[in-house]
């Protein structure tokens, strides 16, 4: 579900065709590791020209229907927030699924730009959290160093340190 | 889906298959694949193989260390632990970082200068200690550790790391010394986690080994039930870019930690601002659990996302709950810890956590067949039973008997199996299947015993789950009703199970056709794991007709959907919560 929905998500926004899952057998969606019971998803526009606002979409999934769910924003990277971003949605009163939500930027002008978002949702076993990644079109994936220099024989080559 | 470079895991591949040849291997994997599996039962088997967790010896240098032409010396990585689970404190403990050996990995030295040719290979023990014989006291070498378990013969294993971010390459640690035997013929490596006390600024590099370890101590636990056991080739797919973000996993957007058997492959998360998994080993392990159970048992497994409030179809429920109780036992720890990174300013280190053994169905977490949280804690339970343990109940999970049980792979057919195959133990697998609200003294592969159904959602024309499989015969025409009361894509119901024997050998027609509007049927045919069909109609065209060629007194086990419950697919509609999509389906003589 988490690979399938985003996939199909981000082929869209991509202009590509839609992946077909129709072919699709058990077991070949691949076996993800437990997590909080929510998904999130987004759209924004193909562009983010520093300096222009726009808005990212977020849709929220969860099989959830009483507690609070809360939206954060852990991080901001590149990126000027309208607000402080923080959404409390009480899953008792507002039955739409998944959840819409949406989050005003400001892109700066930094290669780097993207928000690390936190949704927390009361559960049986207590509150749970879960940690998203969303990265501004045409911005890298990461502050990520760059790769190290390639030994030719497709290893990657990390320095060794001292014993300490 | 994206295709990824792929010619070192190919290479590693075709270096499995060769290790292989003529020794053989076991049946094939389940789940489809044609992996290579399974116990060697005709080459000699090596009883010391193992993946070393212990020192060898006195824990210090080779006895060869020092003599003409060894160089030798350790291999570390800075491990960075967990809290403890009595602190205050959640997540991973970066102050509490320290030097741990890196175990049963491949180190190797190269000659002339550090990107020559490889002219001496060994594996570190138990401690981290290697000695490596170039032949030649003189000859001036670099040493280098690859990021790789590799054991040739019988048992075999070929585990390894690699940067999917980076034409999936595979990741070295190299010294920059060069040493020889006569000079500098002692050589220690060091694995920093690039943690400079305030924040990651280094080079990750005791990533690869942190989660090879995890994977060492795994092999292990399946050589006790299988000393022959031959593991193949798999790969750890690890980034700094791997994140919490779905999309091309060649750009690190994998959304999170999971297993793809297509490509026998594990993704981890390395994003620091978000989420990192090269020191978690329950998330490490579990997905190990998953290789496992497709290289030497048998996953039915829908895969897709999941947690332990969902409730969900029954193959998919026991698959991860067998792979975290996996974890549990390997590591000898009921809590499952995730560490994440990402915290607002200010805000302590978080984690993901449960234990496997606390009990919420008081406050409402379903509990059943159909439920992880209850799969998870009775396999680790039943693997706690004395005279059983871990041990056996892989040796049972990896038996032809299970691995080919006509029936679906689900808590029902491992559980029967293990009370067939250990009688000693069967009153403490009843207590624990009992404990989940699963019918633990007269469980049957089929679920024929079964009485405990999931709650009815209050919702109009919810279907009873039970009985999990219902039964079509020749001639006869059977109705029933996909529906979304729990969710879609992998949840309870969305998929209606029946079985068929053919009385003789032959070819037959399925035929399902919709009885409801909207629906588009969804048809899965398995025998013994295997997919014989699998297909989605479309709105427009929503019935389907299957043709296929059967064996007498074969039970085949059907999966009828609405194709707009099971998947993503657009053009099937999944309808309002509570709805259902029913068919009729009827089987006769085919062309």
């Amino acid at each position: 579900m988490i690979r399938t929905g985003f996939f199909l998500l981000l082929a869209a926004l991509a202009g590509m065709p839609s992946a077909s899952e129709a072919a699709t057998p058990a077991s070949a969606r691949g076996a993800v590791s437990p997590a909080a019971p929510v998904q999130l998803t987004y759209a924004m526009p193909a562009q983010a020209v520093a300096g222009r606002r726009f808005t990212i979409d977020l849709s929220i999934a969860t099989p959830l229907h009483s507690g609070k769910l809360q939206l954060e924003v852990a991080k901001a990277v590149g990126v000027t927030l309208a607000d402080d971003a923080r959404r409390t949605v009480d899953l008792a009163s507002d039955t739409r699924r998944p959840l819409p939500l949406a989050i005003d930027v400001l892109p700066g002008t930094e290669a780097e730009r993207y928000l690390v978002l936190l949704v927390s949702v009361d559960t049986a076993m207590g509150r749970m959290s879960r940690s998203f990644r969303v990265s501004l079109p045409e911005a890298p994936a990461s502050g990520a160093q760059p790769p190290a220099p390639d030994a030719g024989e497709g290893v990657k080559i990390l320095p060794a340190n001292p014993a300490p | 889906m994206t295709t990824l470079p792929w010619r070192l895991v190919r290479a590693a591949g075709a270096l499995s298959l060769a290790l292989l040849a003529g020794c053989g291997g076991g049946g094939g994997g389940g789940g489809g694949s044609d992996a290579p599996t399974g116990a060697s039962s005709q080459a000699a088997v090596n009883p010391t193989a193992r993946c070393p967790l212990a020192p060898a010896g006195s824990g210090s240098a080779p006895a060869n260390a020092g003599q003409a032409g060894i160089v030798s010396g350790r291999v570390s990585y800075e491990r960075i632990p967990f809290y403890p689970l009595d602190n205050n404190l959640r997540g991973l403990n970066y102050n509490g970082r320290f030097a741990a050996p890196a175990r049963g990995i491949t180190v190797e030295a190269v000659a002339p200068g550090c990107d020559g040719s490889v002219v001496a290979t060994a594996s570190t023990d138990g401690d981290g200690w290697y000695a490596l014989d170039t032949k030649n006291a003189a000859l001036p070498v670099c040493v280098r550790a690859r990021a790789q378990l590799l054991q040739t013969g019988t048992p075999a294993w070929n585990i390894s790391v690699n940067d999917n971010t980076d034409a999936n390459k595979l990741y070295v640690m190299a010294d920059n010394t060069v040493a020889s035997a006569t000079a500098s013929p002692s050589r220690n490596l060091f694995a920093a986690s690039g943690w400079d006390g305030v924040a990651y600024t280094g080079a990750r590099v005791a990533a690869p080994f942190a989660i090879l370890d995890s994977a060492c101590k795994a092999i292990d636990a399946v050589l006790d039930a299988q000393p022959a056991a031959q593991f193949g080739s798999m790969s750890f797919f690890w980034s700094v870019r791997n994140t919490s973000e779905a999309g091309d996993p060649a750009l690190g957007k994998i959304g999170g930690a999971y297993y793809d058997p297509s490509l026998r492959g594990v993704y981890l998360r390395g994003d620091a601002a978000v989420n990192t998994d090269e020191f978690d080993e329950m998330v490490i392990t579990h997905e190990f659990g998953h290789f496992v159970t497709q290289n030497f048992s048998r996953s039915d497994s829908i895969g897709g996302g999941h947690s332990l409030l969902d409730i969900t179809d029954p193959r998919l429920a026991f698959d991860e709950g067998w792979a975290t109780a996996f974890a549990g036992r390997v590591l000898n720890t009921s809590v499952y810890r995730d560490s994440d990174e990402a915290q607002p300013l200010g805000a302590p280190n978080r984690e993901f956590a449960f234990d496997i053994l606390a009990d919420y169905s008081a406050q409402g977490v379903p509990t059943g067949w159909f439920a992880e949280a209850s799969t998870q804690r009775a396999l680790y339970n039943i693997a706690g039973l004395d005279g059983l343990g871990l041990s056996g109940v892989l040796h049972t999970f990896m038996s032809d008997a299970y691995r080919n049980s006509p029936a679906l792979a689900t808590i029902f057919s491992l559980a029967s199996q293990l009370k067939s195959d250990h009688a000693g133990a069967a009153a403490g697998i009843a207590r624990a299947l009992d404990q989940e609200s699963i019918d633990g003294d007269s469980v049957d592969r089929f679920a024929a015993t079964e009485n405990h159904a999931p709650p009815l959602p209050a919702m109009p024309l919810a279907t009873p789950a039970l009985p999990l499989y219902q039964t079509l015969s020749a001639g006869a025409a059977l109705s029933v009703c996909s529906s979304n009361a729990y969710g879609v894509v992998n949840a309870l119901s969305n998929r209606r199970y029946l079985t068929f024997t053919p009385p003789v050998s032959g070819n037959y027609r399925f035929a399902v056709q919709p009885g409801t509007a909207d629906s588009v049927a969804g048809v899965e045919v398995l025998n013994r794991g295997r997919h014989l069909y699998f297909q989605n109609a479309t709105s427009a065209s929503p019935a389907l007709t299957v043709n296929t060629a059967l064996t007498a007194n074969e039970i085949y086990v059907l999966g009828i959907s609405h194709a707009g419950n099971t998947t993503d697919a657009p053009d099937a509609v999944t309808g309002s919560p509570g709805d259902q999509r029913c068919f009729q389906i009827s089987v006769g003589s085919g062309p």
